[in-house]
């Protein structure tokens, strides 16, 4: 039984470690830049808030400017945290990747898989609402 | 000898639960690709309606139009991008699910690379738009 389950499994070669292993480098860079890149919006949402409020009541010029630019700013942090999620199952996956792939670790790579998942599943939810809020924009 | 018995042993192996997880990757991967192309043709569309509309009706909107006109190339561009990326990301999905359905080492290294690539040009678009940021907030202070 085990020698059948074996049959259907395959070993990773070195050019697939090889690329497995910059595929988890690139990723794990992408993630600690838009981690960065989403600390400085939130650092600029904090400092410069009022700021921003002020300008936003000056262009729209309606009573009720505080409200919508309240509704932005709640709009902007849940997407960050969204993205914040996201790119935190990026980095771990890419970390338990590489490590799996060093200690050759096949609970620690598979997990990392996981997370590659749970990466991608999250954002074609994003884009699945994008595109659904896009398509009631329209309407 | 004992030792390189165990090194042959303990190498890792594509097994079931990564197979599993790596045919999860690809359909999502393929969700994103179908979606994101769909928003394009949705984009593009819209581009050349707006494009139809009189501009000369709009009385006290010239500044809207001429944002909206300079946004269409800003769109355009982003579009080309979106494309290019997505293309990578489908490359990934097709040569995964090739490679798990016949075992072929080759199609999942080769899927592997082109995910690569797409995590490549994503990393370098997230480092253009940061300066472009930091070099705005420079003329602004």
């Amino acid at each position: 039984m085990e020698e059948n389950q074996d049959l259907f499994e395959f070993k990773v070669d070195d050019t697939m470690a090889q690329e497995m292993n910059e595929t988890s480098r690139w990723s794990r860079l992408f993630s600690i830049l838009v981690f960065i890149l989403c600390s400085f919006f939130l650092l600029i949402l904090i400092v410069k808030g009022q700021q921003l409020a002020a300008i936003f009541s000056l262009q729209m010029a309606t009573s009720e400017s505080t409200a919508v630019f309240s509704v932005i700013i709640i709009f902007v942090v849940l997407a960050m945290a969204v993205v914040g999620l996201m790119m935190y199952f990026l980095l771990r996956s890419a970390n338990r990747i590489k490590e799996g792939l060093r200690l050759k670790d096949q609970e620690l790579f598979n997990r990392g898989l996981t997370d590659m998942k749970t990466y991608f599943a999250i954002f074609g939810v994003v884009s699945i609402l994008g595109l659904l809020l896009t398509l009631l924009s329209l309407l | 000898m004992q030792e390189q018995d165990n090194n042959l042993f303990s190498d890792l192996s594509i097994d079931e639960s990564a197979k599993k997880n790596i045919a999860g990757i690809a359909s999502w991967a393929m969700i994103i690709v179908i979606v994101a192309v769909i928003g394009y043709v949705i984009e593009v569309i819209s581009l050349f309606t707006a494009g139809s509309s009189p501009v000369d009706q709009s009385e006290g909107f010239g500044a809207y139009l001429r944002v909206g006109s300079e946004g269409a190339g800003s769109k355009i561009f982003a579009i080309v991008i979106g494309v290019v990326l997505n293309y990578f990301l489908y490359r990934f999905a097709v040569l995964a699910k090739k490679g798990l359905a016949t075992n072929g080492m080759d199609d999942v290294s080769d899927s592997f690379r082109n995910l690569k690539i797409y995590f490549a040009i994503y990393s370098i678009l997230v480092i253009i738009v940061s300066l472009l940021i930091l070099l705005a907030i420079v003329a602004v202070l």
